[in-house]
């Protein structure tokens, strides 16, 4: 029972925050939303662009989401639907997520994604937003 | 088949339940009923093939368990990836190295170790949480002068 009331709550919290960002452009935003890390030291985290990404996302730009944060747009799906999918055991699809080497991989991914979007230089540039 | 226990569909064949993990293999143990008019000869499995009752229960036991943990892990990876995201990033990494370090313990057996680093990843994901309530105000103020 509690435990439905905490997924029912954590439910309608995200599609009220998914509403609010279709409807308002992030770039028109003041004061202008930004992580700390960005603030304080002007380098970007994997994370930059994820709420410009999807504001174009849920309103059909699907290529200026990619442009903004490509990783972030094909990483979160397939954690949320494995996510989603966790109870259901025979959904073989995405069980290999569940296992010790897509952890680490996750976690270089980030890391190296995280040192790419910060260089400067003409391959790379396509990975800030 | 369904799991007497939780009651959810499982193959049939099937030794262990996918959702709950309690053992299958007491239900195609029990012998059919005998017919009162041709009583059929009760089948009579091979000792064997069946391990004694006590060792199914803890083979059973530590596998829901492994499985609890397992998903556990997984909930804290992901929590651990969205607040290296949104709140403070060094923290949420190390969250996710933890993470990391568990799933591969658990992999290997070794659950104590596993329970251990999963209790880090929650403190780290917890501590890059607050730490991000604690950061963003400030990038503002700082933004706005």
């Amino acid at each position: 029972m509690k435990r439905k009331a905490v997924i029912l709550a954590a439910v309608l919290g995200i599609a009220a925050g998914l509403l609010w960002l279709k409807i308002n452009d992030p770039r028109m935003l003041r004061p202008y939303v930004q992580c700390p890390l960005h603030a304080l030291t002007g380098l970007y985290c994997p994370g930059c662009g994820t709420m410009r990404a999807l504001h174009a996302l849920l309103n059909g730009e699907i290529v200026a989401a990619l442009d903004y944060n490509p990783l972030m747009m094909l990483l979160l799906p397939l954690l949320l639907v494995k996510l989603l999918f966790d109870r259901w055991k025979n959904f073989k699809l995405l069980r290999f997520l569940d296992t010790p080497a897509a952890y680490w991989t996750i976690l270089i991914v980030l890391i190296v994604y995280t040192i790419a979007r910060n260089i400067p230089v003409e391959p790379f540039v396509i990975l800030a937003p | 088949m369904k799991c007497p226990h939780c009651g959810m569909g499982n193959p049939t064949g099937a030794n262990f339940c996918n959702h709950c993990g309690l053992s299958l293999m007491q239900e195609t143990n029990v012998p059919p009923p005998i017919m009162p008019v041709t009583p059929t000869p009760r089948i009579v499995p091979n000792p064997m093939d069946i391990p004694p009752p006590s060792t199914r229960l803890t083979d059973s036991v530590s596998f829901r368990e492994k499985q609890k943990l397992s998903s556990d892990i997984f909930h804290w990876l992901i929590s651990a990836i969205i607040v290296s995201l949104c709140c403070c990033l060094p923290c949420g990494v190390v969250g996710i190295v933890y993470a990391a370090m568990a799933r591969t313990n658990l992999e290997n057996g070794k659950i104590p170790q596993a329970k251990s680093q999963l209790h880090s990843a929650k403190f780290w994901c917890w501590a890059s949480f607050f730490l991000g309530l604690i950061m963003i105000p400030i990038a503002y103020i700082i933004e706005e002068m």
